[in-house]
C-alpha cells in the first residue's frame, strides 16, 4: 500500500491534535466536528463568532470537561497531570481566587510549574507596576488579563493556551503582549489562542482554524491560506469555480493553481468568506 | 485510566499541598464559624459543621462554576475530587484534636465520634457530588439529602421484625452500625468520584 | 537616496513584512531578496544573514524564512551550504537600461505631481491589460 507508506513517513508529533471532537451540553450540540493540529513552535488561532465553541474546545483539550466523541492528543499522548504541568492556561473569564494576592498566585504557580521563571515574573510585574501584596480581585479587568498572561509566560510551559489574551487591553499593552508571545514561540514553544481580533491574529499568529457552529470549517497556516485563495469581483464569478463565500461585494475563491487573476486575500477576508459561505 | 489521572507520588504531594494552601487562603474565613461548631464535643456538632463545610466549599464551587479555575491548572478532575475530600477531612481531624482537651466522655467515645464524622463527611461528600453530577444544584441537593436521610432514619427499629428499618444501620446521620455506615460511605465516595471525573465542572 | 555604485559593504536592506497586505509573508520575503539582487545590493557569492537574524529583520516565524529561502533555491536564485548558510547564485537579469528607464519614468511622474500609490495603481492597471 503506497498510501500507508507515505503516511508513515509524514507522521509528525503534533503538540495538539484534535480529531472529530464532539460535545453536547444537555440537549445542545455545542461541538459537532472539531479537527485541527498544532505544530510545535506555531501560534495557532481559533477564530470564530461568539458561541461557536472556542472556549468549549479549550475546556475539552485541557480536560476540564469530558468530550463525548473524538480524540485529543497533547504532545502525542492523551492528557494526564504530568502533561498538564507543561501547559499554562489563561481562561476567558479571568476569574480569580478572591483572597489571593499576586504573591499567593506566584506561590501557587511556581509550585505547580516545574520550569517557573521568577525573574520573568518579577520583571513583568515591575514593568507594569503591579503591587504584589494587593489582592488580584481588586485589579481592573485589563490588569487581570495582563497578570494572567504574565503568569502563563513565567510558567515557561511548552504550551500556552490563551483565551482572548488581548481583550480589555490598551493598544500599547496589546502590542507588548503580541511581541512577547512571538518571542515566546520563537524558542520552539507553542501557543494556542482563541480570539476574534482577526487583525491582531494576522499580525502574530502563524496558523488558524475557523470555527462555526461547533465545526472547524477551515484550518491552515496563514500564508498557505493566502496562497490558496483569491478575491475577485462578483462580476467575474460566473467564469470561476471554487467560490467560498461573499466578502462585501467581492467573492473569496479557492484556487487550484498559482496563475490566476484576482488579488491575494487578507486574513479577515478569508474568515468572512468562510463564515458567510453557504457551503456545508 | 486511573493511574494517569494522578501522576507520580511526588507531584501529588506538591499538588495536594498547593491545593490545601489555596483552600485555606480562599475559604478559611468563610468556613471558620463551622470549624468552631465542630470544636464542640459530640458527633452532632461535628456532623453539623461538616455538612456546612461541604456545602460552602465544594458545593459553592460547583454552583458558581469555579472548578475550571483548578482544572485549568495542573490538576485533574480526580485530583480535585480527592484533594477536596482530604481538605474536609483535615478540618474534621483538626477540630477533633483542638477540641480533645474539652471532651467529657471517654477517649474511645471521642475517637468514635471522629470516625463517625469522617463517615458522615465521606457519605455526604459522595452523595452531594452524585446528585450534582446528575444535574441538581449542589446546595439544594445537600439539603434534600439531609432531609431524606433524617426521614428515612427516623422510623422503625434496627431489630429484625415488623418495624425493621435497615437504612437506620447505614444512615450517615444515624449510623446505628458504624461498620455498615462506613461501607455505605465508601461506596458513595467512590461512585461520586467516578461521576465527578466524567462530568467535572461541566455544570 | 541609495548610492548603488558603492559595492564595498553590501548590506541587504530588509524590512518587516506587511502582515496585512494579503500577500503571503514568505512571498514578501522572496520579493525583498530578489529586489536586493536586482538593485545590486546583493551579488552572486554574497552570503545572506543567518536565519535567526532574518527572522528578526522580517519579523516573521522561522518556517516562513525557511520556506522563502527554499523557494528561492528552487528558483535558482540562492544555494545553501550545510551548516554555513545561504548564498546568492544568480544575477537576476535586469539590465541597467531598464533601471535607468524606470528612473526617468519616475522623474516624469513626479513632475506631473502624482504620488507613489497612484503610480502603483497605474502600473497594476497597465500590468493587467498588457
Amino acid at each position: 500500500m503506497m498510501m500507508a507508506d507515505t503516511m508513515d513517513e509524514i507522521v509528525q508529533k503534533y503538540v495538539i491534535s484534535v480529531e472529530g471532537l464532539s460535545k453536547r451540553f444537555g440537549g445542545k450540540q455545542v461541538l459537532s466536528n472539531i479537527s485541527f493540529t498544532v505544530e510545535q513552535g506555531s501560534i495557532f488561532a481559533l477564530i470564530g463568532p461568539n458561541g461557536a465553541g472556542k472556549t468549549t474546545t479549550i475546556r475539552c483539550i485541557i480536560d476540564s470537561i469530558e468530550n463525548d466523541g473524538g480524540k485529543i492528543e497533547l504532545f502525542g499522548q492523551s492528557i494526564d497531570p504530568a502533561i498538564k504541568r507543561n501547559i499554562a492556561v489563561v481562561s476567558e473569564d479571568r476569574r480569580v481566587f478572591r483572597h489571593f494576592t499576586a504573591l499567593d498566585y506566584e506561590a501557587l504557580w511556581s509550585a505547580l510549574y516545574p520550569k517557573w521563571d521568577s525573574d520573568v515574573f518579577k520583571d513583568f510585574l515591575a514593568k507594569y507596576n503591579f503591587d504584589l501584596k494587593q489582592r488580584v480581585e481588586t485589579y481592573s479587568i485589563g490588569m487581570k488579563t495582563l497578570f494572567f498572561v504574565a503568569l502563563a509566560v513565567s510558567s515557561q510551559a511548552e504550551l500556552l493556551i490563551l483565551d482572548e489574551p488581548t481583550q480589555h487591553l490598551d493598544p500599547t499593552i496589546r502590542f507588548d503582549i503580541m511581541t512577547m508571545l512571538k518571542s515566546y514561540a520563537k524558542e520552539g514553544r507553542t501557543i494556542l489562542i482563541s480570539s476574534h481580533e482577526i487583525f491582531e491574529i494576522e499580525e502574530y499568529a502563524t496558523h488558524f482554524a475557523i470555527i462555526k457552529q461547533g465545526k472547524v470549517i477551515y484550518t491552515d497556516s496563514i500564508d498557505e491560506a493566502k496562497e490558496r485563495h483569491r478575491i475577485i469581483s462578483e462580476g467575474d464569478l460566473m467564469s470561476r469555480e471554487g467560490a467560498v463565500g461573499i466578502v462585501g461585494n467581492e467573492v473569496l475563491i479557492k484556487i487550484e493553481s498559482a496563475e490566476s487573476g484576482g488579488r491575494y486575500p487578507r486574513l479577515n477576508e478569508i474568515v468572512v468568506g468562510y463564515l458567510t459561505g453557504t457551503k456545508r | 485510566m486511573n493511574k494517569v489521572s494522578f501522576g507520580d507520588f511526588e507531584y501529588n504531594l506538591t499538588a495536594l499541598n498547593a491545593y490545601l494552601r489555596k483552600e485555606f487562603i480562599e475559604k478559611f474565613r468563610t468556613l471558620f464559624i463551622f470549624f468552631v461548631i465542630m470544636l464542640f464535643p459530640g458527633l452532632g456538632s461535628k456532623i453539623l459543621g461538616t455538612f456546612f463545610i461541604i456545602v460552602f466549599s465544594m458545593g459553592s464551587d460547583i454552583r458558581s462554576k469555579k472548578l475550571d479555575m483548578m482544572t485549568f491548572l495542573p490538576f485533574s478532575k480526580e485530583m480535585v475530587y480527592w484533594y477536596e475530600f482530604i481538605f474536609v477531612s483535615l478540618l474534621v481531624v483538626l477540630s477533633f484534636f483542638i477540641g480533645l482537651p474539652f471532651v467529657n466522655g471517654t477517649l474511645l467515645e471521642a475517637f468514635s465520634d471522629l470516625l463517625g464524622a469522617i463517615v458522615f463527611a465521606a457519605a455526604y461528600y459522595g452523595l452531594i457530588m452524585i446528585f450534582s453530577m446528575l444535574g441538581m444544584d449542589p446546595i439544594g441537593a445537600a439539603f434534600l439529602i439531609l432531609i431524606l436521610d433524617s426521614i428515612f432514619s427516623s422510623f422503625g427499629s434496627t431489630q429484625l421484625g415488623m418495624s425493621f428499618n435497615p437504612y437506620k444501620l447505614i444512615s450517615p446521620v444515624a449510623q446505628e452500625n458504624q461498620l455498615a455506615a462506613l461501607i455505605f460511605a465508601v461506596i458513595c465516595l467512590y461512585i461520586g468520584s467516578v461521576m465527578f471525573s466524567k462530568r467535572g465542572g461541566e455544570k | 537616496m541609495d548610492d548603488m555604485s558603492n559595492n564595498e559593504r553590501r548590506r541587504p536592506k530588509f524590512k518587516k513584512v506587511d502582515k496585512h497586505s494579503g500577500i503571503p509573508a514568505y512571498v514578501q520575503v522572496m520579493n525583498q531578496v530578489k529586489t536586493e539582487i536586482i538593485l545590486g545590493r546583493l551579488v552572486p557569492g554574497d552570503q545572506l544573514p543567518p536565519v535567526r537574524e532574518l527572522e528578526t529583520m522580517f519579523d516573521v516565524n522561522v518556517n516562513t524564512i525557511l520556506k522563502a529561502l527554499d523557494r528561492l533555491k528552487s528558483e535558482g536564485v540562492l544555494s545553501s551550504e550545510q551548516g554555513v548558510g545561504y548564498f546568492v547564485t544568480s544575477n537576476i537579469a535586469i539590465e541597467s537600461p531598464i533601471i535607468d528607464e524606470l528612473r526617468g519614468f519616475v522623474r516624469k511622474i513626479k513632475d506631473v505631481g502624482l504620488d507613489l500609490y497612484t503610480i502603483i495603481l497605474l502600473i497594476e492597471e497597465v500590468w493587467k491589460n498588457e
